[in-house]
C-alpha cells in the first residue's frame, strides 16, 4: 500500500518546467517515478509517440513539436512492474509561434520586387514558400523575392522544417495594390508614319479609349496599341478606361519630322529608258512600289513587263523603264506597303499619249447657275459640264442626279478644244418628284483625276407649268396672205413670252441652240411681221412653240409644240350669185350682204389653175359645215359651177368658201368668205 | 347604225325649234329616182296645201342642204338633186311642208343610199379656227411665287453609320415685276432659296439663287444681277456671273460696259455688286457702219481666285489680267459673206498665292470668213494665241497655239451635212512642251426623216505628232484617234427613243466602245417611263487588259388618279469591272405622291409625299445597305 502511495505521487517534469515553449525547441521530458525496467508509451500529443524501455528512472526523454498549439503528453506504462507508479500519467504542454515572414514592404503595387524574409525558422536553408499567386518556390532560403502581377490581397505561405508542407505554414497576408496608371511607348524618338507602340500600364480596363492627339478619332483598343502619326510635333497621347469617367492618363511624344522621300535619277526620260528611283531613310526591308503604268514586275536592270496593276515589292532602290510616253507618278509604300503613306514622284516620259489632264472645269445647269427651280415634267432643264484640258483623248465619266448615277458620258476631247458635255434631252432630268434634287458628276477617265465637282441643285415644283395655246388650233391650215395671229393663255410666273417656228419638229424638241425664239410683246399673243411670216414655208407643215421666261430669262414655262401649215392659194371661188328660196335676187353687198331669209342659195364657182384629179369644196357658215362638195376631173381654169344653201338665222353669220386640194393630208388651196346679215 | 339612229334623233332636236312654230309630224313616202348624176326625190300629197322643202346632206355636214321642191302638174311634188358633185355616197333627207297659216310639217329622215359608184377621197383636216387672245389680267404691283418642300425621317437603317439629317426645308421665294411702257420697260426679278440640309464649307443656307434689275429705255439697257457677258474667244467667254451691265446699241454705235464677279457663289452674292478681288470690268465701244459692218473695241481688267461654286480646277488659282481687244466684222454680197478679224492684248498673271503674281504681255489674233448661200455654207478661221496671252473673263482660253479651222456645212430641209478640218500648232512658245502638231478631219450628218425619226452619224481621224520644226517627229511617235459614232431617234408625241453606238480608238493606247439607249415613254395619262441605259468598254491595247462600266437608269410615273395620286419609281444599278476593281452600286426608290392643286382650284398647290429609298453597294468583299423613308410636304402658289 505504501509503494502504492508513492506511485499515486508520481508526475511527469518538464524542461522547461513551466511546459511552454517556442515551435522547434527540443523539450525535456522526465518522468519521476522510480521504478525501473518496463515498457512506457510518451504520446507526445502530435500524432507521434516514443516507446521506452525504462531503466532509469531520472532519464529525460526530448520531443521538438513542429507546429504550434497545446499538447497533451500522455505516457502509457504497460509493464506490471511499476507498482508504484501510475499506468497513466499526463501533462500539458504548450508550443508557442515565434516564426514569422516580413516583406520588405507592406504595401506593394503590381510588379513591385518584394523581399520576404522568414525568422527563426528552424531549416532556414530550406524553405517552401507559397505565394499565395500560384507561384510556390521549394527549397528556398529564408529570403527570397518575388513580384505579383495583379492587384489583389495574397497569403503568403513558408513551411519550415526542411520545406515540409505537411506543418502548418507561417503566413503573411499581404496586400498587393494595382499600379499608377501610365503610358509608355517605343521608340522613344519616332518619325512620321512610323509605327509607335504605344502601352497603357495600371488601367482597370483592357479596353481602353485611346486620343493620339493628332486628330485621328478617339480608338477603343486593348491595353498595347501601334499607332502612327502622320505630322511631326507634339502631340499628347490620352488614355482612359472605355466606358468609364476616370480622369485619363497622358504622355507626351514628340514626333520627328519625316525624312523619307524618293530621289529620281532623271525627271524626264524616253521611252525604253532605265529610270533609277531610290527610297531614302526608307525603313524598309521592303518597299511597295507602284510605278504608275501598270508593270507587275520590275528590278534593277530588269525591264518593266506590263499586265495587271500591281504593286511591286522590291527594295529601296529599283530601276525601271516605261513603255509608253506621258506623266508617269511612281508610289513607294515603306514597310512593304504596311505604311499607307505613299511617296510619289513623277516623271515624264516624252513623247504623246492619250492621256489628257484636266486643267479647269466647271459645271453649272443650263442657266448659267448652279441652283435653277423648274416645274413637274419640265423638260427645261440641263446640266452641262465645261472643261479645258490638256492633251487628246478620252474623257468619260457619270452624272450623279440625287446620289443615283444617272448617264454616262463619253467624249473624245482634243487638244486645245473647249469641250461641253450636257446631259442628254431624253429622257431628261428627273423631274416627276417635286422638291429638292441634286446633280454632280464622277470622272471615271482619265483615271486618277483628282476632281471633285461641286454639288448643283435643282427644285421641282409641285404642279406642271404648260402654256395652253389659243390660236391657230393645232393642226391649223392657214392662207398665207392672212397672217395668223398667235394667241396662248398666260403661265404662271412668265415674264416674258418667246415664239419659235421650226420646219422640224427636232429643233423645238431639242431646243437647239440655232433655234430662232422672237420677242412677244404683247406677252400672250404674236402677230408675226412680214419678214416672219414669209419665212415660214408654204403648204408644209410648221412647227412653232411658245415659251415664257423670268426676267433673267430662265424659262420657267412652254407650250406643246404645235403644227400649223401656210398654204399658198390657187383656186378661187367666185360667187356669181345669191337667192332667196323662191329664187329672188338678194344684192351682194360690199361689206355684208343683207336679207331676211332664213336660208339662202349661193350661186358660185371654181377655177384652178391646174389640173387635179379631185378638188373638194367645203361651206362652213359659223363654223358649221353646211355643205361639202366633190368636183372630179378638174380641168385647168376651167369653171366649176357649184350651188349651195346656207343658214341665215343668226344675226350674223360668216360664211366660208373653203377648197381643199387632195388628202392625207388635204390642203386648203382657195378661200373666200361672205357675211350675212338677217335683218 | 346606232350612229345613224342617234343622228336622226338629233336632227329632230335641231330642227324642232327652227319650226317651232308649229311642227307637225307627216309621214310622206318619197319615191326616190336614181338617174345618172341625180336622184329625184318625189312626194304625191292628197292636197297641195303650201310649199314643200326637202332638207338633205350628204356624210359628214353639220346642216342640211335646203331646196324649195317642184310641183309637177299630176301633183307630185319634187326635187332632182344632182349628184355628180356631192361628196360620199348617201343622202340624208327629210321634207318640210309650210303652210300658209304658218303651220309646218316635217316628214321622217330617210336616206338614199349609194347614190354613187364613185369613191369620194377621205379629207384628213382640222378646222382652224381662230380663238381671241385673253385680254390682260389686273397684276398685283409686285408678283409673288413661292414654294417649299420640307420632310421629316421616318427611318433609316444603313451600314456606314452615316446618317442623315432628320428634316429638310427647301423653298423659294420668288419677287417679280415687269413694267413695259411704250419708252421704257422696268424689270425686277428675284428669287431667294432656302437649303436646309447644305453643305456648310462649300454652300449658304439662304441664298440669292437668282437676280435681276433691268432698265431700258430706247436703245440703253442697265441690269443689275445675273448678267451674261459674251464678246469674243480672246475676251469674254461663258461669264455667266452677278455684276452690273450698261448697254447701248443704236444704229451706228455701240457702247457696253461691265463690271461682274469673277466667281459663282452661294449667299447673297453681293446683290449685284462684285466683291473687289473677284471683279472684272469691261467697256466695249463700237461703231455700225449701215448692216455690213461692225466695229468694236474692248478694255477689260479684272481679279480673281477661283473661289467659285462651280468650278474644279488643277490651275493656279489667284489670278489677274488686263486685255484690250478690237475686232470686226464686214459683210458683201448682200452679207452671204462675212469677214471677220479679231486682235487682242493681255497682260495676265497667275500663281498659287496672291503676292506671287506676275504678269505677262502677249497677243492673240483671229481671222475669218464665212459663206452661207442657200443650203452651203463655209467657215474658215486662223488663230494664232501667244503663250502668255490669257484672259481674266474666259476661264477655258486654250493658249499658245495657232492654226487653220475649216467647216462646210450643206443644209437641205431637214438634212445637215458638215465636213470639218484643222490644223493647228499647239505649245508653239512652250518652254517645257515640245511643240504638237494636230491635224484632224471629220465628217457628220443628221436627217430628220419625217416627223418621228432622225438619224446622224459622226466620223474623224484625228493625228497628233510633234511638229517637224522640233526635230522629234518620228513616225512612232504620233498619236491616231479615230472616231465613228452613229444615233438614231424617235419621237411621236411624248415618246421619244434615243440610241447612240461610239467607239474611240486612240490607236496603239487605248480602244473605247460606248452606247447608250435612252427611252422616253409615255402610256396615256397613267404612265411614264423613262429608263436609260449606257455601256463603255475601255481596252488598253498595250497589255489587253479591258475594263466595262454600265449604268441603267429608270424614272417613272404610274397615275393612279390623274392630277390626285401618283407613284414615283427611281431605281439605277451601275457596275464597274477592271482588272484591279469590281464594283456595283445599286438603288431603288418609290414615293407616294398626292397632289390636292385642284381641290383648291389651283391658287394653291399642296402635295404630300411618302417617299422611299434603298440603296446598296458592294466594293470587292464589302457590301453596304441602307434604307431610309421619308415623309415629304410640298406647297407652292
Amino acid at each position: 500500500m505504501i509503494g502504492l502511495m508513492i506511485t499515486l505521487n508520481a508526475t511527469i517534469t518538464t524542461n522547461p518546467s513551466s511546459g511552454t515553449a517556442y515551435v522547434g525547441y527540443n523539450m525535456g521530458f522526465l518522468m519521476d517515478c522510480e521504478e525501473e525496467d518496463g515498457v512506457c508509451y510518451w504520446y507526445w500529443g502530435d500524432g507521434l509517440s516514443l516507446k521506452i524501455y525504462q531503466r532509469a528512472w531520472d532519464y529525460w526523454y526530448y520531443h521538438v513539436y513542429k507546429n504550434p498549439g497545446i499538447y497533451l503528453v500522455h505516457l502509457h506504462r504497460f509493464s506490471q512492474l511499476f507498482v508504484s507508479c501510475l499506468p497513466h500519467e499526463y501533462v500539458n504542454v504548450t508550443i508557442l509561434e515565434n516564426r514569422q515572414i516580413s516583406a520588405s514592404t507592406t504595401l506593394p503595387q503590381v510588379g513591385q520586387l518584394v523581399t520576404f524574409t522568414v525568422t527563426n525558422f528552424n531549416t532556414p536553408k530550406d524553405v517552401t514558400w507559397d505565394m499565395g499567386d500560384g507561384t510556390i518556390y521549394t527549397q528556398k532560403p529564408s529570403t527570397i523575392a518575388h513580384t505579383y502581377t495583379k492587384a489583389g490581397s495574397y497569403t503568403v505561405r513558408a513551411f519550415d522544417w526542411g520545406g515540409d508542407t505537411t506543418t502548418t505554414p507561417v503566413t503573411l497576408t499581404l496586400t498587393v495594390a494595382p499600379p499608377p496608371r501610365s503610358i509608355s511607348y517605343t521608340p522613344v524618338l519616332p518619325r512620321v508614319d512610323q509605327p509607335v507602340d504605344i502601352q497603357a500600364q495600371g488601367f482597370k480596363s483592357d479596353t481602353i479609349d485611346w486620343n493620339f492627339g493628332d486628330g485621328s478619332p478617339v480608338q477603343t483598343y486593348s491595353a498595347f496599341v501601334s499607332h502612327r502619326f502622320q505630322n511631326p510635333g507634339m502631340f499628347t497621347i490620352t488614355a482612359v478606361e472605355h466606358g468609364t469617367s476616370a480622369t485619363p492618363a497622358s504622355k507626351a511624344i514628340t514626333i520627328l519630322p519625316e525624312n523619307r522621300s524618293l530621289s529620281l535619277s532623271v525627271l524626264e526620260a524616253k521611252v525604253d529608258e532605265p529610270i533609277t528611283v531610290t527610297a531614302v531613310n526608307f525603313r524598309g526591308p521592303l518597299v511597295l512600289w507602284d510605278f504608275g503604268d501598270g508593270s507587275i514586275a520590275s528590278g534593277p536592270g530588269a525591264v518593266a513587263s506590263f499586265g495587271r496593276r500591281s504593286g511591286i515589292s522590291g527594295p529601296a532602290t529599283m530601276t525601271h523603264a516605261y513603255k509608253l510616253p506621258g506623266n508617269f507618278t511612281i508610289t513607294a509604300r515603306d514597310e512593304n506597303g504596311a505604311s499607307e503613306k505613299k511617296f510619289q514622284a513623277v516623271v515624264k516620259i516624252l513623247g504623246i499619249s492619250d492621256q489628257v489632264n484636266l486643267e479647269i472645269a466647271e459645271i453649272t445647269l443650263d442657266n448659267g447657275k448652279y441652283y435653277k427651280v423648274i416645274p413637274k415634267n419640265s423638260k427645261n432643264i440641263r446640266a452641262q459640264l465645261r472643261m479645258k484640258m490638256r492633251g487628246t483623248g478620252i474623257v468619260s465619266g457619270y452624272w450623279i442626279v440625287d446620289n443615283q448615277p444617272y448617264q454616262f458620258f463619253n467624249e473624245t476631247v482634243y487638244q486645245g478644244q473647249i469641250k461641253t458635255i450636257l446631259t442628254q434631252e431624253i429622257p431628261g432630268l428627273p423631274a416627276f418628284d417635286p422638291g429638292m434634287h441634286t446633280i454632280s458628276m464622277q470622272l471615271t477617265r482619265p483615271e486618277n483625276e483628282p476632281v471633285v465637282f461641286p454639288i448643283l441643285r435643282y427644285y421641282v415644283l409641285p404642279y406642271e407649268n404648260l402654256i395652253v395655246t389659243l390660236s391657230p388650233k393645232d393642226g391649223a391650215v392657214i392662207k398665207e396672205d392672212e397672217i395668223a395671229k398667235f394667241a396662248w393663255e398666260s403661265a404662271l410666273g412668265g415674264s416674258f413670252y418667246q415664239v419659235a417656228f421650226a420646219n422640224s419638229i427636232f429643233p423645238l424638241l431639242f431646243n437647239e441652240e440655232k433655234q430662232k425664239w422672237l420677242d412677244c410683246p404683247e406677252r400672250f399673243s404674236f402677230t408675226p411681221d412680214a419678214e416672219t411670216w414669209r419665212a415660214i414655208r408654204r403648204n408644209q407643215w410648221t412647227y412653232w412653240k411658245v415659251r415664257a421666261m423670268d426676267s433673267g430669262r430662265s424659262i420657267v414655262a412652254e407650250s406643246d409644240i404645235q403644227e400649223l401649215k401656210v398654204i399658198v392659194q390657187g383656186a378661187k371661188v367666185g360667187i356669181e350669185k345669191i337667192t332667196d328660196m323662191d329664187g329672188k335676187n338678194i344684192a351682194i353687198g360690199s361689206g355684208f350682204t343683207a336679207t331676211r331669209s332664213e336660208q339662202v342659195l349661193i350661186y358660185g364657182y371654181i377655177t384652178y389653175p391646174a389640173a387635179a384629179e379631185y378638188i373638194i369644196l367645203q361651206v362652213y357658215a359659223n363654223d358649221k359645215k353646211v355643205n361639202q362638195l366633190l368636183f372630179r376631173d378638174i380641168k385647168k381654169d376651167k369653171k366649176r359651177s357649184f350651188e349651195t344653201s346656207v343658214p341665215n338665222f343668226e344675226k350674223e353669220s360668216q360664211i366660208v368658201f373653203q377648197v381643199l386640194k387632195s388628202s392625207s393630208p388635204s390642203v386648203i388651196i382657195g378661200y373666200e368668205e361672205l357675211k350675212l346679215k338677217h335683218e | 347604225m346606232g350612229k345613224k339612229c342617234a343622228i336622226i334623233v338629233g336632227v329632230y332636236f335641231i330642227i324642232y325649234p327652227l319650226f317651232s312654230q308649229s311642227v307637225r309630224p307627216v309621214n310622206y313616202l318619197p319615191i326616190i329616182e336614181r338617174q345618172p348624176d341625180q336622184v329625184v326625190v318625189k312626194i304625191k300629197p292628197l292636197r297641195v296645201r303650201g310649199e314643200y322643202f326637202i332638207y338633205y346632206r350628204t356624210d359628214g355636214l353639220d346642216f342640211f342642204q335646203v331646196r324649195k321642191m317642184q310641183v309637177d302638174p299630176f301633183g307630185f311634188v319634187f326635187l332632182r338633186i344632182p349628184t355628180e358633185d356631192l361628196y360620199g355616197k348617201n343622202i340624208e333627207y327629210y321634207l318640210v311642208e309650210k303652210r300658209a297659216d304658218g303651220s309646218e310639217a316635217a316628214s321622217l329622215t330617210h336616206m338614199v343610199s349609194g347614190f354613187t359608184r364613185k369613191e369620194s377621197p377621205a379629207i384628213y383636216f382640222q378646222d382652224g379656227a381662230s380663238t381671241v387672245a385673253p385680254k390682260r389680267k389686273w397684276e398685283p404691283p409686285l408678283n409673288v411665287n413661292a414654294s417649299l418642300s420640307t420632310s421629316t425621317k421616318l427611318s433609316e437603317e444603313n451600314d456606314s453609320g452615316y446618317y442623315q439629317q432628320n428634316y429638310t426645308a427647301n423653298g423659294n421665294l420668288r419677287l417679280y415685276k415687269n413694267i413695259v411702257k411704250n419708252d421704257y420697260q422696268l424689270d425686277l426679278d428675284t428669287n431667294f432659296v432656302h437649303i436646309d440640309p447644305f453643305n456648310e464649307e462649300t454652300e449658304k443656307r439662304i441664298n440669292l439663287s437668282s437676280m435681276m434689275v433691268r432698265f431700258k429705255k430706247g436703245d440703253m439697257q442697265l441690269e443689275a444681277g445675273d448678267v451674261a457677258v459674251n464678246q469674243t474667244e480672246f475676251s469674254t467667254s461663258y461669264l455667266n456671273r452677278r455684276g452690273l451691265h450698261f448697254e447701248y446699241t443704236g444704229k451706228s454705235l455701240y457702247m457696253n460696259s461691265f463690271y461682274t464677279n469673277s466667281q459663282q457663289k452661294t449667299g447673297s452674292d453681293g446683290y449685284g455688286i462684285p466683291a473687289a478681288g473677284a471683279g472684272i470690268f469691261g467697256a466695249v465701244a463700237g461703231l455700225n457702219i449701215k448692216d455690213f459692218m461692225k466695229i468694236r473695241g474692248m478694255f477689260m481688267t479684272g481679279r480673281d481666285n477661283l473661289d467659285s461654286k462651280t468650278i474644279s480646277s488643277n490651275e493656279n488659282p489667284y489670278r489677274a489680267g488686263d486685255v484690250f481687244s478690237l475686232w470686226g466684222e464686214l459683210g458683201v454680197l448682200k452679207n452671204r459673206m462675212q469677214f471677220m478679224g479679231e486682235i487682242s492684248s493681255s497682260n495676265y498673271g497667275s500663281a498659287q498665292k496672291d503676292e506671287d503674281l506676275q504678269k505677262e504681255s502677249d497677243t492673240a489674233w483671229k481671222a475669218g470668213i464665212k459663206y452661207n448661200q442657200g443650203i452651203l455654207s463655209f467657215h474658215a478661221d486662223y488663230e494664232e494665241i501667244g503663250n502668255h496671252f490669257n484672259s481674266i473673263a474666259n476661264l477655258f482660253l486654250q493658249n499658245d497655239r495657232e492654226g487653220l479651222s475649216t467647216n462646210l456645212g450643206l443644209n437641205i430641209k431637214t438634212f445637215s451635212w458638215n465636213i470639218s478640218y484643222i490644223d493647228k500648232k499647239n505649245y508653239v512658245h512652250s518652254l517645257v512642251q515640245d511643240m504638237l502638231r494636230q491635224k484632224r478631219a471629220g465628217t457628220n450628218f443628221i436627217w430628220g426623216l419625217g416627223k418621228h425619226f432622225r438619224i446622224g452619224a459622226d466620223l474623224s481621224r484625228d493625228n497628233l505628232d510633234y511638229d517637224s520644226s522640233t526635230g522629234l517627229q518620228t513616225s512612232s511617235s504620233d498619236m491616231k484617234t479615230n472616231t465613228y459614232s452613229a444615233s438614231f431617234g424617235y419621237i411621236a408625241g411624248l415618246t421619244a427613243v434615243n440610241i447612240n453606238v461610239g467607239q474611240t480608238e486612240s490607236v496603239n493606247f487605248t480602244s473605247n466602245v460606248n452606247a447608250s439607249l435612252a427611252l422616253s415613254l409615255r402610256f396615256g395619262k397613267f404612265m411614264s417611263l423613262n429608263p436609260t441605259l449606257s455601256y463603255q468598254e475601255n481596252e488598253t491595247l498595250c497589255d489587253g487588259s479591258k475594263s466595262t462600266i454600265y449604268n441603267l437608269y429608270l424614272n417613272s410615273e404610274i397615275t393612279f388618279i390623274p392630277e390626285y395620286l401618283t407613284l414615283t419609281i427611281s431605281t439605277s444599278y451601275m457596275n464597274n469591272e477592271s482588272a484591279s476593281n469590281t464594283s456595283s452600286t445599286w438603288s431603288a426608290g418609290a414615293n407616294l405622291n398626292f397632289f390636292a392643286a385642284k381641290i383648291f382650284k389651283n391658287k394653291i398647290r399642296p402635295s404630300l409625299s411618302l417617299k422611299s429609298m434603298f440603296q446598296g453597294a458592294k466594293y470587292g468583299d464589302t457590301k453596304t445597305d441602307s434604307a431610309i423613308f421619308h415623309l415629304q410636304a410640298d406647297i407652292a402658289f
